[in-house]
């Protein structure tokens, strides 16, 4: 037995649903010439063997989970989920002559209506057909009916319910209520004492036994009226059956307990099939129950003195079983990995006529335990009643996981021939076989070699990550400038036309200068804070956060991106940038595809960066100086200038987020104010001492003078200002954002009276513009950047000149005056009164004085 | 929904209203014309309309027309499915909708709480006619899970609301029947919103089922008087045919039972007017008859039962299709449903056959079972019966009893072969030999006990074997299998005798005697079977098989005794007398054996014995009467050879005692 080889042949390919239960309701039967299936959709197909195609194809309202076919009269029933069930007059034999010159013409689609729907109970989990009756059960939350129907007329499709009974439920017995498992049907057959002459040819759910099990099992009764006897597999395990003729006598109520269904056997886990085997002249010997986790019960006669008992044998098979049928002889079970075949041969029964005293089941189980073969197929959902063919061959239909019909012929038994004399189709197939197992094993190979080169991968990632964290972490522990090889990124704000609108961008280039590579999984990001001008204490603090994923960035490459800073009508004082890269971990597996691919589409405002490092590069301010509009734009249209830039999503959200919250009381206070704002000429002037200066122009060209270069040093960051030629002018006109002129002026002055040795040499610049914003942000930016020198100078330790104190003290005066003008403004404030244009205008005068006061940054 | 949005809300109201009027007016156009198959359309369309309503949140303005929709196709939905069946969820959606649309919340998950929370909403916004249809499809659902008091719990909170006084603060169910009734519901239903039946009809209909199902519940309680008084005020309500025939039979059963059996007989008799389709009337009238000993009207009464049983049931289409809800169908208590199930061929037949087997009518008694006997082999019958009111005994008591009868009307070939038709069916299933253990408590009837030694080694032997109540019953089965096979043997041994053929007849008994002697009783004393309803089986059917034992010896003494072996004839009427003391039979041929051997003396003194212990006789007698049908007292002992026995002995008593 042990070659069991089998020929499998692809009959057809369908759609099969992937959801987790399907194999219950998946079903394949088949007859001579047809096979039917339904393959857990509301489509059930029709296979011709003939025309070797599919014939038609018939969709019911629901899902269709059970079929059963009456070849009598041509008929498929079909259960349907939610509607009940149907019943489908085939047409397949007239089709025949006429189809066989049209072949590979195209299928019969047939759509049943609910007319077709016999009987409507969309509680039915199962039926079967017996004689010319239909039975069904069905469940309703604690309740299991069966119910009989009956067509009082031959030939006429309407049946009319005869019985319905409940079948007892356990009380200890929990209905799952896994829903997995509840979906799987109860299992009918149904059993007839063997001998009766009207053999049931309805379904193929009947079969006979020998007359003495059948009596042994279902009683005298059932045998001498010739009853046939359901038998229902539930779930739970239990397998109940009912005599369909069967008499309750009122006297003896307790042997027929209080229901018509009796149990046979608890087979303690769900029942996947019941059927018969072994059979002789008396009809099968052998009532077989398979259960979900693969206990299999044969049940037998066994003699004894005191009369025969039905011998319960049980035995287990390496489960879940998936689908299950029987022939004479062997178990067909398709488990999720594999088709096996399980030889239950009559030898056992020999030894059980000897037996006498011992215990039975110790004979009955050596013959029993012959082990399961393989077949190798796997993914089998459904197998068909298996035929056995005139030449011994066995030959089943079978469903796959993958949407297969296939047919599956298994050779009968062992080749006793020896090898030498193998037919040439026998050598063939040897050869086939052994091909597709060398197949198989290189299959495996090629999967394990791919997945220790995935890991090798990983790991050569992880150790690139590694080694630039470090490389970064020491850099920034030294100082940046001392460090060459590294990652470095620089910023260069510019404004962009594009589409007639302007707009200011942020330039940031990434550059590569180590002498790893950053790979896939790696991301820049650039984080922009910008502070706005809002006069309202509350004002915004845009953040925007922009990630670019790296696809690759070899040595000394440079990657650049461009983020949107501003537009002109979101225009800011400042701008705080931070350039961060940012390592997902997810790369080093490399299962990251789709998660990336939303990351780039949407600059992500709450994102968390879960599993990842984050490396800060750079922070770096950008302010008005930085974005000045050198450029000449007179010949630029105007308007385009300044007519802002509107974005209409933008303008849509800003309104109304703006007309609701941002009370009443801004837009007034704006307006009030914007009337000195616009048109005023505001000038400021900052000295800064010559020797503080020449901190930062440490490239002074010769031939310029201190004050261009001071402009020059100012406009450094600027794009724009390579495009003029500076640094010969120490004038210099720009045009803000907003389209206003502003000039920054610088020249050379010496203050005598400020110490008390030496006149000081120092630089005045001076700024004048029309419009108080820009005014203030580039007044702001000047002495950011003087800070910045400050700085230096603090840390290169120069010799600070003696100032006389007497100059100091006025100064000191002339602020505690301007001091006090404000804080009169601000007790009018505080007081709750309104600010008048009288104290605005107050203001503003004393912040123009404080602007061109006379001190000197040294 | 919103509370702005005014003029589009009542635009949808007045669409879905329009929709719900046109789907309605189409059915009841399709209707009259009788045409069932629109019935599915309608229902599919409304489910979508119903869905469209449901999808919007909740508001007081759409109570009325989204509780019209659910009513409309909840009503389609239980006469489109075969199995009326209702989801309560949905009734729970509906009224937490309802309860949401006043502002409120409800996590109530106990249903009755839910509407208590719900009826305000109800009132408050004035929707009556929803509250009524609603409350009609909550009743339905009960009536069909046969909850009855979910109903009454309803209906008593329900009575607060409508200001229902009664004079006692504990409503009793009769007060809140009487409420049901009375309560209107078809007050002021809109004519604006049209619905498939009017909530009025369907809560008197649910009404007369609600009755019925209540009725039922007091009868199965036994009490009959206060039964009987609910049946007979529901016979004034207005009901169909089916069910005035139903109440009249059940207002019979009643009666029946109160000792009332003229009166119980009218009763059936108008329920059978009302609805010739209610068997179950006629089989108890059938009884009522039998318990008057009115014989020919007992079997002209299951005549008629056999031949209403055999046509085929007819359905009124007509009437009965078109009506959406059938009350029949709403009765789902099990007691009513097996009660008015139509009976069985094969049950009614039976139940002649018996009947007159009983009776002494011979013929008609063969007729019936050759016909029952027929219709058990014959191919075409695929009769289903599991048991209904009319009940079967087991099958080969009835095939013995056909021999029984067979055997009476003197056809003793046709009983020999009635009887092979049982050995052979059986006879694999017969135990080689069984051990059974009888109950002391009643021991008579079983052999005395034997030696101590061997008791108690049975009795260790018992201890063993884990003896349960499924060990009994088997055993009880298999005893009852020898018990079969071995009357089969006895009727062909005994009708061999009739035959003249002693041989066959001896090998016959033979076989029976052996087949009884296979079984060995052992008295036990375990508890569990001692008391159990299984230990009395047991003892009677061991009673059974001493008295067949008996019969059979004194059968095989008589057939030797016609072939001359005398001393074997005496055996056997001893061992007869034996194994079965009381029996009449066996002490009389023990007599005449031992008269006609010569043997006077010992006859005369056994005869003495024998009118000491006659009282015994007498009683056993009686038990007689009641035993198993199938081992009828045999007729052929006539009183008058009893009594030319008695005189002979009597005279040589008085000849040798001077």
């Amino acid at each position: 037995m042990a070659n069991r080889r089998c020929i499998v042949d692809y009959l057809a390919k369908f759609h099969c649903p992937l959801y987790e239960d399907v194999f219950a309701s998946v079903h394949v039967i088949q007859n001579e010439s047809f096979i039917y299936l339904c393959n857990g959709t509301e489509f059930v197909a029709v296979y011709s063997k003939c025309e070797k195609q599919i014939v038609v194809v018939y969709q019911f309202p629901g899902k269709a989970c059970l079929l059963e076919e009456d070849s009598k009269q041509h008929c498929l029933f079909v259960l349907c989920e939610h509607y009940g069930l149907f019943s489908v007059i085939l047409h397949l034999k007239d089709r025949f002559p006429s189809e066989s010159q049209q072949r590979g013409a195209s299928v019969d689609t047939c759509r049943v209506s609910l007319d077709a729907c016999i009987i409507k109970d969309p509680t039915i989990q199962s039926f079967i057909l017996v004689q010319n009756l239909i039975i069904t059960v069905g469940q309703k939350c604690r309740v299991r009916t069966l119910s009989v129907f009956g067509n009082p007329q031959l030939g006429q499709v309407s049946y009319e319910k005869i019985e319905e009974l409940d079948i007892p439920i356990l009380e200890n017995v929990i209905i799952s209520s896994d829903d997995k498992q509840a979906r799987m049907p109860p299992y009918l057959c149904c059993v007839f004492p063997h001998g009766q002459k009207r053999m049931p040819s309805r379904g193929i759910r009947n079969f006979s036994l020998e007359p003495q099990l059948f009596t042994l099992l279902f009683g005298v009764d059932a045998t001498m009226l010739d009853s046939p006897v359901i038998l229902c597999g539930f779930l739970d395990g239990q397998v109940y059956y009912l005599s369909l003729r069967q008499s309750m006598p009122c006297t003896d109520d307790l042997r027929s307990g209080n229901s018509v269904f009796r149990m046979l056997y608890h087979l303690g886990q769900p029942v996947r099939f019941i059927g018969a085997m072994l059979p002789n002249d008396k009809g099968n010997s052998t009532l077989l129950l398979v259960g979900h986790y693969g206990k299999v019960i044969q049940i037998k006669t066994e003699y004894h003195c005191e009369g025969s008992l039905p011998n319960f044998i049980e035995r287990n098979i390496l489960g879940p079983i998936v689908s299950v049928h029987s022939s004479a002889t062997h178990i067909y079970y398709s488990t999720p990995s594999d088709l096996m075949t399980l030889p239950l041969s009559n030898t056992s029964e020999e030894s059980t006529s000897s037996v006498s005293d011992t215990p039975a089941t110790e004979n009955n189980l050596v013959p029993f335990f012959q082990s399961p073969h393989s077949l190798n197929v796997c993914k089998i959902i459904a197998v068909s009643c298996p035929t056995e063919m005139q030449t011994g061959e066995v030959e089943l239909v079978a469903f796959s996981l993958a949407g297969k019909l296939m047919k599956v012929k298994i050779s009968r038994g062992p080749s006793k021939t020896n090898s030498s004399r193998l037919t040439t189709a026998q050598t063939g197939q040897r050869i086939k076989d052994l091909l597709s197992g060398i197949g198989n094993v290189s299959d495996r190979a090629s999967l394990l070699k791919s997945k220790i080169q995935s890991k090798n991968d990983s790991l050569k990632r992880l150790n690139w990550v590694f080694n630039i964290c470090c490389l970064l972490q020491s850099c920034q522990e030294r100082k940046e400038e001392n460090c060459k090889e590294t990652v470095r990124c620089h910023f260069i704000s510019k404004w962009d036309h594009l589409l007639l609108r302007d707009s200011l961008n942020l330039t940031c280039a990434l550059e590569n200068s180590s002498s790893y590579i950053l790979e896939k999984g790696w991301m820049l990001c650039v984080e922009v804070k910008s502070q706005s001008y809002s006069m309202s204490s509350d004002s915004k603090h845009f953040s925007r956060l922009y990630t670019f994923p790296i696809a690759k960035l070899l040595p000394a490459q440079t990657m650049e991106v461009s983020v949107p800073l501003s537009s002109l009508n979101d225009l800011f004082l400042y701008a705080l940038v931070h350039c961060t890269l940012i390592y997902n971990f997810q790369g080093i597996l490399g299962y990251q595809e789709n998660g990336r691919q939303q990351d780039q589409n949407s600059f992500v405002t709450s994102m968390t960066f879960k599993n990842c490092i984050c490396l800060p590069l750079k922070t770096q301010t950008v302010d008005m100086l930085d974005y000045l509009r050198l450029a000449n734009l007179a010949t630029l249209p105007r308007e385009l200038v300044i007519k802002p830039v509107t974005d209409l999503v933008d303008v849509f959200l800003n309104t109304s987020s703006h007309i609701i919250h941002h009370c009443s009381e801004q837009i007034p206070l704006k307006h009030e104010t914007q009337f000195s704002l616009e048109d005023g000429n505001f000038v400021a002037s900052i000295k800064v001492s010559t020797e503080l200066l020449k901190y930062g122009l440490t490239s002074t060209t010769s031939g310029v003078t201190l004050a261009a270069s001071t402009v020059a040093w100012l406009l450094s960051s600027n794009s724009e200002a390579d495009l003029l030629s500076l640094p010969s002018d120490p004038v210099i006109t720009a045009t803000t954002p907003t389209g206003k002129s502003i000039k920054i002026h610088a020249k050379e002055i010496s203050l005598n009276d400020l110490s008390a040795d030496l006149p000081i040499s120092a630089v005045e610049i001076q700024i004048e513009s029309s419009s108080l914003v820009d005014f203030c942000s580039l007044h702001w930016a000047i002495l950011q950047r003087i800070q910045l020198l400050m700085n230096l100078k603090d840390s290169g330790g120069g010799t600070q000149p003696a100032v006389r104190m007497q100059f100091l003290w006025g100064l000191l005066h002339q602020s505690d005056v301007l001091a006090k003008t404000v804080q009169e403004v601000r007790d009018h404030l505080c007081l709750g009164l309104k600010i008048s244009s009288e104290a605005t205008e107050k203001l503003l005068s004393t912040y123009q004085q404080l602007r061109s006061m006379e001190l000197v940054i040294l | 929904m919103d509370e702005g949005s005014g003029p589009r809300r009542r635009s949808c109201l007045q669409m879905w209203t329009e929709e719900n009027n046109a789907i309605v007016a189409k059915w009841e156009e399709d209707k009259k014309n009788k045409q069932r198959t629109v019935l599915s359309p309608c229902f599919i369309e409304l489910s979508k309309l119903l869905q469209t309503i449901q999808g919007l949140p909740p508001a007081p303005a759409s109570i009325p027309v989204e509780v019209a929709v659910f009513y409309n196709v909840t009503l389609f939905s239980l006469s489109t499915s075969d199995k009326m069946i209702l989801d309560e969820n949905k009734i729970i959606n509906v009224l937490q909708r309802v309860v949401e649309a006043s502002g409120g919340y409800s996590r109530n998950s106990d249903i009755l709480g839910l509407w208590c929370s719900a009826l305000p909403v109800f009132y408050d916004n004035s929707c009556i006619t929803s509250l009524h249809q609603l409350a009609c499809l909550q009743w339905a659902l009960w009536l069909l899970d046969c909850q009855l008091e979910k109903i009454l719990d309803f209906f008593c909170v329900l009575s607060k609301y409508e200001g229902w006084s009664s004079s006692t603060s504990e409503r009793s169910s009769g007060d809140i029947l009487k409420f049901m009734q009375k309560i209107s519901f078809s007050a002021d239903a809109s004519p604006l919103l049209l619905h498939v039946m009017s909530a009025g009809e369907l809560k008197d209909q649910l009404y007369s089922c609600t009755v019925l199902a209540h009725g039922m519940e007091i009868l199965a309680a036994g009490k009959y008087l206060e039964a009987a008084q609910i049946f007979k005020e529901a016979t004034s309500l207005s009901l169909s045919m089916k069910m005035q025939s139903k109440i009249f039979t059940l207002s019979g059963v009643c009666l029946q039972n109160l000792g009332k059996p003229q009166t119980a007989l009218q009763s059936f008799r108008r329920a059978l007017e009302a609805d010739f389709s209610c068997l179950y009337a006629l089989y108890q009238s059938s009884l009522v008859y039998r318990q008057l000993g009115m014989a020919d009207a007992e079997f002209e009464t299951l005549h008629l039962l056999c031949r209403a049983v055999s046509v085929p049931e007819k359905q009124d289409l007509l009437f009965d299709d078109l009506k959406l809800i059938d009350p029949d169908k709403m009765l789902r208590n099990p007691a009513l449903i097996k009660m008015f199930k139509k009976p069985s061929i094969t049950s009614v037949k039976y139940c002649l056959a018996q009947r007159s087997l009983e009776s002494g009518r011979i013929d008609d008694a063969v007729e019936q079972y050759l016909d029952l006997l027929e219709v058990f082999q014959e191919e075409k019958n695929q009769e289903v019966f599991t048991g209904s009111i009319v009940s079967l005994p087991r099958i080969p008591e009835i095939y013995l009893e056909a021999a029984a009868s067979l055997f009476k009307a003197k056809k003793f070939w046709d009983a020999t072969l009635v009887c092979e038709e049982v050995i052979k069916r059986i006879a694999s299933i017969v135990p080689e030999k069984l051990t059974i253990a009888v109950p002391l408590k009643d021991s008579e009837g079983c052999i005395p006990a034997k030696s101590e030694s061997f008791f108690t080694q049975l009795k260790s032997h018992y201890q063993k074997e884990e003896y349960s109540e499924t060990v009994q019953e088997e055993k009880n089965e298999k005893l009852n299998c020898i018990l079969w096979t071995a009357a089969a043997y006895f009727y062909q041994g005994w009708a061999f005798t009739e035959l003249k053929d002693t041989k066959e007849s001896i090998t016959h008994l033979s076989r029976c005697i052996n087949l009884l002697l296979t079984v060995h009783i052992v008295q036990s004393d375990g508890d569990c079977i001692n008391n159990s309803e299984m230990g009395k089986i047991t003892r009677e059917a061991v009673k059974l098989l001493h008295r067949l034992k008996g019969l059979a010896f004194v059968r095989r003494g008589i057939s030797f005794m016609e072939r001359g072996q005398e001393k074997e004839a005496l055996l056997n009427f001893q061992l007869s007398q034996q194994s079965f003391p009381e029996s009449v039979d066996g002490a009389f041929w023990l007599l005449e054996a031992l008269w006609r051997f010569g043997r006077k003396d010992e006859a005369v003194s056994y005869w003495q014995k024998l009118q000491e212990s006659r009282q015994s006789v007498v009683d056993i007698n009686n038990i007689h009467r009641d035993t198993v049908l199938f081992l009828l007292p045999q007729q052929e002992l006539s009183t008058s050879d009893l009594e030319t026995l008695n005189k002979k002995i009597e005279e040589y008593r008085s000849q040798a005692k001077p």
